[in-house]
């Protein structure tokens, strides 16, 4: 297709210049978190160039510029994200191909692509964000995509015109789109791509060094939500189990590789007995490789697999949001195999002599495993141990010299010294990190665990009783188990100290916070998991059963129907429904007339000037005319005018001309 | 009613027996004057701005001065001032040439913008100030402005804001074929001036003034009206649109050209009739489309649909 056929030619389009790099921007821009920062400043410099090509100032770059800013965008994403397979870097090249496009904006199909490319940039976005923000985001990004496109047809409207019959798009647009979402197949994913790489993490990590949870806390992030069914467990039991870590490297704790032996307990499989609490835990949109629970639980979701020890990760990872359910037995002891016992006795050698000698102390002093238990936490007791979030940096000996000089710590600290110690002693222990806690929501009925609640805690394993919860941060500060971190670090320096504007810093928005978090759950729970098996119930709610038949009736009457009905309305009500009747009478001899007489009447023209025409041009009607003009004037413009009379007058006026 | 009508024709008769085959820009001048409006007369030298104002002012019979305005002309030649009289010891003010009924100020646009603004808050206010003392303008007060068209040498175009203070801006042109052979086989115009008759005065004035005020516009009037304004506003065709000032002004001439036709209501056709002298001088096209004001009239009254 030329540009010389079309009627509306590439010289117009480039009016539209402005719109497409406004609608450009407003897509890319909200990548910024997956885009190396680069492809911005590229974006800026191609724009300029554009801009200067639009003035006629500049023209379009040669053949060779443009192969080397393509390899030159191409080996700079590799640069940037180390290959090619993954996510982040497709969405790139999709970015920089869309914005190197600008540079060869020559024909109409040019400025179509580019558009039809931020559309796909825009639903691009939701692979990474499907927040209620990332929806409002997209409003305005459509708003702005659809005002530009209009920019196609003539371009007519002004810029604040032309976004609000946008807005009136979208609005028609709405019923359509929930009719999609419902019925829209939900096809599983064609091909999986590697997910992103370590940046995109946020949260907690599987391995621990002394300080990475109170690094943490600063952080006012949600990290899931749960519901219960029934009464929620006391604060004191609400350990939220994440990775059991077992190895001690240096001083970073981290999961063992050990692969055997990851059976659940006999009495807990399916069937074995009744759970003591089910509960349902939405994750927040992050990647993720394990899964929460209360310890020990049994998780119904066929992507989760039980990894002995109490965790539960996933077969493969995922990102995004994330929700499953949980059933909890709260007495179930967990045993353990001989060798996981070795393992968990394990030390590294030549650190920490003076623990390793007070270790060795209780060894000789009790003969009893729960005894040296005691005493390590009679220890804890009475050594004035200080709960902070700001503990001194520890040197090579670490558990040395928290627990016989600073004594100051966060929970890692206490935990990791704990193991430390017990193992020395003899006793199989280990340690297990999580979130502890959770803020409830009296309303809905659901807990929010925070970042901030991030805790770690030890196990140890005592003969008879399987794996024991000991947590030695319940011992020197019990307030930060009962009441949460908040209480005991509220207005301290450091805590949530990464979200300075965070809500949560002010207690006078604990209501708005609550508003906002419902409304937040309410739509990842009906509207980002809305997948395929939700999908399936409710068309079977609808349709009592889902076969090919009544697809296609439904398809046909929820959208076949409306849109033909809006079809017709639009066609033939176009104006005419909301014009009083008398000016729909005078229309319609207006009309009438210009069929018999071949003089149209103009949307400009008064009804005198029309008269003066059709006296002129076809007097055959002036007469009969003027009279139909002047009951028309009379009516609508004297002081006074009778409207029902002249509706009359006009009716008899035109039977009298059999119109 | 009739005799009004039949005076004002009379009066408009009588200009045209000097102001050959302009009976338009007649019949727009005396609107603009029963509006209660200003008038700019916009053209170039010598098609008679100057003698349509003189023989206008002979028939309405107001009360008539001239200002030439030139580059060195000062606010106070204008307005007036104050003078010491050392007879009496004290300050005497000596009002200028703006104290009068009817106004002609010849070549505006060739004053500094100072004089200039000076003059036209006068207009706006109906009244001047002049060292902390507020005086009243006489009634009627009317001012007809010529100007030269801007890209005449040694002019200071007149801004947006001021140009919105004129009611009508009108432009003459040159004469027709006829016309200009029966001028030039009559006598000076000028000469002929002191034979017309005075057939209105400020009184009758500002009576018919009072009468346009109440001429009916009905609803379907008024929403075409604002059918117009609206379309100023959101075709991209028209760098800004119509100020609310303008709409009262557009209702107010059409209510006067109504009057003039001899009607109490209100049509769309006057509207029409003045959309172009009311509107063309306060309209500018966007940037992108190189057009006059009269073009984008013409589009305005081709686009908005008369009926809705």
């Amino acid at each position: 297709m030329s540009a010389e056929h079309n009627e509306f030619s590439a010289e117009q389009y480039s009016r539209a210049g402005p719109w497409v790099l406004a609608a450009q921007l407003i897509v890319i821009l909200p990548l910024y978190k997956v885009l190396p920062v680069w492809t911005i400043l590229l974006w800026g410099s191609v724009a300029f160039w554009y801009w200067k090509v639009l003035r006629s100032a500049w023209v379009h770059p040669s053949a060779l510029i443009k192969t080397a800013l393509v390899l030159a965008g191409f080996s700079g994403i590799y640069f940037s994200y180390g290959r090619f397979l993954a996510i982040e870097p497709m969405v790139a090249v999709l970015v920089i191909a869309l914005v190197l496009k600008l540079l060869e904006l020559k024909h109409r199909r040019d400025y179509w692509l580019v558009l039809f490319l931020c559309y796909f940039c825009l639903g691009c976005g939701f692979l990474f964000e499907q927040g209620l923000l990332s929806l409002a985001v997209a409003i305005v990004q459509l708003l702005v995509l659809l005002a530009a496109q209009q920019r196609f047809y003539g371009g007519q409207l002004a810029p604040t015109a032309s976004l609000k019959l946008a807005g009136l798009m979208l609005l028609q647009a709405v019923p359509l789109m929930l009719f999609l979402f419902v019925v829209f197949p939900r096809i599983g994913p064609l091909w999986t791509m590697p997910l992103p790489s370590q940046s995109a993490r946020t949260g907690m990590s599987d391995n621990v060094e002394f300080g990475d949870i109170s690094s943490l806390i600063a952080s006012a992030d949600l990290a899931f939500r749960v519901q219960f069914e029934g009464e929620p467990p006391a604060a004191e039991q609400r350990y939220w189990r994440g990775l059991v870590l077992e190895n001690l490297q240096g001083r970073r704790w981290s999961r063992s590789d050990y692969k055997g032996l990851v059976a659940l307990p006999e009495s807990i499989k399916e069937g074995g007995s009744e759970p003591d609490l089910s509960y349902t835990i939405t994750l927040e949109s992050n990647f993720h490789e394990w899964l929460y629970s209360l310890t020990p639980s049994v998780l119904q979701d066929t992507d989760a697999h039980y990894a002995g020890a109490g965790q539960w990760l996933l077969r493969k990872p995922r990102n995004g949001r994330l929700q499953y359910q949980g059933q909890w037995f709260a007495d179930v002891q967990i045993d353990a195999h001989k060798h996981e016992l070795t393992r968990n006795l394990q030390l590294p050698d030549d650190i920490n002599p003076r623990t390793r000698a007070l270790a060795e102390q209780w060894r000789l002093q009790y003969s009893q495993p729960s005894e040296r238990l005691a005493a390590a936490l009679a220890y804890f007791r009475s050594g004035q141990f200080i709960y902070t979030l700001q503990p001194p940096r520890l040197g090579k000996d670490n558990v040395d010299e928290f627990l016989f000089e600073t004594r100051q710590g966060f929970c890692e600290h206490f935990a990791g010294s704990l193991v430390f110690a017990l193992r020395a002693a003899g006793v199989p222990a280990r340690l297990v990190v999580g979130y502890q806690g959770g803020e409830m929501d009296a309303e809905q009925g659901y807990f929010r665990v925070y970042q901030s609640d991030a805790h770690a805690w030890a196990e140890v394993w005592l003969e008879g009783q399987g794996w024991l919860r000991v947590d030695p941060t319940a011992t020197v500060s019990p307030d930060r188990i009962r009441l949460g971190a908040e209480s005991v670090f509220g207005g301290v320096q450091g805590f949530l100290d990464a979200a300075p504007l965070s809500l949560r810093n002010f207690a006078w928005a604990a209501e708005i916070r609550a508003m906002a978090d419902r409304i937040n759950y309410a739509w990842a729970r009906w509207v980002v998991n809305f997948d395929s098996d939700s999908q399936s119930a409710v068309l079977v709610k609808l349709l009592g059963k889902i076969d090919m038949q009544r697809l296609l009736i439904a398809l046909l009457l929820f959208g076949g129907l409306p849109l033909l009905l809006l079809g017709i309305w639009a066609t033939r009500f176009e104006r005419g429904a909301q014009l009083p009747k008398l000016e729909q009478r005078y229309l319609a001899c207006c009309q009438q007339l210009a069929k018999l007489s071949g003089i149209g009447r103009r949307e400009g023209e008064t009804p005198h000037q029309y008269l003066q025409r059709i006296q002129a041009q076809a007097p055959e009607w002036g007469v009969w005319f003027a009279e139909v003009t002047e009951v028309y004037v009379a009516a609508r413009y004297r002081p006074g005018g009778d409207n029902n009379k002249a509706l009359l007058q006009m009716k008899t006026l035109a039977k009298a001309r059999r119109i | 009613m009739t005799s009004d009508k039949d005076l004002l024709q009379q009066a408009q008769q009588e200009i045209s027996q000097l102001i050959l085959g302009k009976s338009r820009q007649v019949q727009l001048s005396l609107c603009c004057l029963l509006a209660g409006g200003h008038l700019l007369v916009e053209d170039l030298p010598g098609v008679g701005k100057t003698t349509l104002a003189q023989v206008f002012a002979k028939v309405v019979g107001l009360e008539y001065q001239r200002v030439q305005f030139t580059s060195d002309l000062l606010p106070a030649d204008v307005l007036g001032l104050s003078v010491f009289d050392r007879n009496t010891n004290a300050f005497h003010f000596h009002p200028g040439p703006i104290f009068t009924q009817f106004l002609l100020v010849d070549e505006v646009n060739r004053a500094s913008p100072k004089t200039q603004s000076a003059l036209l808050e006068a207009m706006a206010e109906q009244q001047v100030t002049i060292e902390g003392e507020t005086r009243k303008l006489p009634q009627p007060f009317f001012v007809m402005a010529t100007q030269n068209p801007i890209f005449q040498s040694g002019t200071f175009p007149l801004p947006e804001s001021q140009l919105d203070r004129f009611m009508m801006r009108i432009s003459l042109g040159y004469p027709d074929e006829r016309s200009e052979r029966l001028l030039l086989e009559g006598g000076d115009p000028r000469q002929q001036i002191k034979h017309l008759r005075a057939l209105l005065d400020g009184e009758r004035i500002t009576q018919l003034q009072q009468r346009v005020s109440e001429i009916e516009a009905r609803g379907s009037v008024i929403s075409y009206l604002q059918r117009l304004i609206a379309f100023t506003r959101q075709d991209s065709f028209f760098a800004f649109g119509l100020s609310t000032r303008a709409s009262l002004a557009l209702l107010q001439a059409a209510k006067a050209w109504a009057f003039l036709e001899g009607r109490d209501f209100l049509l769309p056709d006057d509207i029409q009739q003045v959309l172009e002298p009311v509107a063309g001088h306060r309209l500018q096209a966007a940037a992108d489309h190189r057009v006059e004001g009269e073009t984008l009239v013409k589009r305005l009254l081709a686009e908005v649909p008369v009926l809705a």
